[in-house]
């Protein structure tokens, strides 16, 4: 084993200056660019059903991404201290998000593709779906056009 | 026992070689390295519990309701939005727990994390092989 003050010549220096420690500085800013796309994807397909938390998701993803390109750590070490407040925000952020969805399901169980009526008709008596197609509302039956032959 | 570097830095070699230290070291600011490794490990679990929740309003949103189970569908959504939470705060705590470690130059300690995450992963997909199979019984 080599001692402490003998390190390989392959080894990197220990100052934090003069090196690049592995491309670990810019692995976590895309780590923290994927984590504000994950939130803008959820908050986007949230939009559309439901638009207020789908606005305020897709607020937090734009705040997480701003806040974490402003509190990136420099190149000298310590400028960790900073980060805390930050990763403490996306846990609140993500325990938000599911106590508003655990809300959602529990309190607001009718989904967008289910039916309005319970028992539409071709509907069987034990499944409110048509056994025709499981997510398609109930067929209307078709119009008849006044004919418009000509003499 | 392998002394800490003068900037209070330790290599992996040497974390690795000597899982244990017998006397506590003070506090000192660990390699960046390791701080990003730990930062980028907490993005990923809330990644994951974010995909959790997603999953859970997919199944309630998009699923249509198992024949002759009514409740099938929040048997399988509430505990997902849940563990997606408590997956979030877990994260947080570890990653508090290893950036101790790391400042005072002790092992990191063992997650629990990956375990309990394989566990429920793995009783969901039970739970929704049953409730297709009774689905499919009952209907």
């Amino acid at each position: 084993m080599a001692p402490p003050d003998d390190p390989p010549a392959d080894e990197p220096p220990e100052d934090m200056e003069e090196m690049d420690p592995g491309l670990a500085r810019e692995r976590t800013e895309l780590a923290w660019t994927r984590t504000s796309i994950s939130f803008a994807a959820l908050g986007a397909a949230a939009l559309k059903e439901a638009p207020a938390p789908g606005a305020l998701i897709l607020a937090m993803s734009l705040l997480i991404f701003v806040l974490a390109r402003r509190a990136r750590p420099g190149r000298r070490a310590g400028g960790h201290d900073r980060r805390h407040p930050l990763l403490l925000l996306v846990t609140v952020a993500v325990t938000g998000i599911s106590m508003i969805a655990l809300a959602l399901t529990l309190f607001a169980a009718r989904g967008p593709l289910r039916p309005a009526h319970p028992t539409p008709p071709g509907t069987s008596s034990t499944s409110p779906w048509p056994t025709w197609c499981p997510n398609s509302p109930p067929r209307r039956p078709p119009t008849t056009r006044p004919s418009t032959a000509s003499a | 026992m392998i002394p800490s570097s003068p900037g209070g830095t330790r290599r992996r070699e040497e974390v690795a070689a000597e899982p244990v230290v017998a006397e506590p070291v003070a506090d000192s600011e660990p390699d960046a390295r390791f701080t990003f490794a730990n930062e980028r490990t907490f993005l990923a679990w809330n990644r994951t519990a974010l995909a959790l929740v997603v999953a859970g309003l997919a199944i309630i949103q998009l699923l249509p309701p198992f024949d002759g189970l009514p409740w099938g569908r929040h048997l399988l959504a509430v505990p997902l939005i849940v563990f997606g939470a408590v997956l979030s705060i877990g994260s947080f705590l570890e990653w508090r727990r290893n950036q101790r470690a790391l400042r005072r130059g002790e092992p990191l300690p063992r997650s629990p994390l990956p375990r309990v995450l394989a566990a429920f992963i793995a009783a969901t997909a039970v739970v929704a092989a049953l409730l297709i199979l009774l689905s499919a019984a009952l209907g």
